[in-house]
């Protein structure tokens, strides 16, 4: 016949396509752990971060993952570092 | 909201216009849709097998037909379709409106 159905000749919104996207892994709770002026036992980890967005100061080393520990226990302390970084220390001090 | 227009003279349908979107569902599964599609083309079809002497115009999301002649067969077939499309309108008032002009 001359006129061939389309069954959603009057529809309008074309069918919604499925997106690839859609996936995203975990939060890592990156970022402060302990805060300045707290006390920090020797050991403990003082900042997660990715890269040295924070640098080891005194008494403060980094481990593999770019986390910065304390390796005295004391008061933790955030300061500058030159003109445009920061660093972290911990002064000893009895708890 | 798909419109119906229809035109009448002298006790039958002169002119039959359907356009717009039903909008009940996305499309593949606008069951108004589905209806009042498959109605329109078996009206054009019909009129055009059965030589009912009608003008027919096919566009985008619009249907068109003119009936100037005076055959019994093209206003048994429009007012067939008329009451077609009244039945979804009955139930589906929300995606199909009817007006006479």
């Amino acid at each position: 016949m001359k006129y061939t159905l389309n069954i959603q000749f009057f529809a309008s919104k074309k069918g919604v396509s499925s997106t690839k996207n859609g996936r995203d892994s975990a939060g890592r709770r990156l970022g402060a752990k302990k805060a300045d002026g707290e006390f920090a036992t020797a050991g403990s980890i003082i900042y997660r971060q990715r890269g040295t967005r924070i640098y080891p100061g005194k008494n403060v080393s980094r481990g593999g993952d770019d986390t910065l520990f304390a390796t005295a226990s004391g008061i933790v302390k955030y300061e500058r570092l030159g003109r445009d970084k920061k660093q972290v220390s911990v002064y000893p001090q009895q708890a | 909201m798909i419109r119906v227009n229809i035109t009448r003279e002298d006790d039958r349908i002169r002119k039959l216009t359907v356009e717009g979107h039903a909008e009940m569902d996305d499309a593949g599964k606008d069951l108004v849709c589905a209806g009042v599609s498959s109605i329109m083309y078996g009206l054009c079809n019909a009129l055009d097998e059965m030589n009912a002497g009608c003008k027919i115009k096919v566009g985008e999301n619009r249907f068109e037909i003119q009936d100037p002649g005076s055959s019994e067969t093209s206003k048994i077939i429009l007012s067939t379709g008329y009451y077609q499309l009244k039945t979804i309108e009955e139930v589906y008032s929300e995606f199909i409106k009817i007006t006479e002009v």
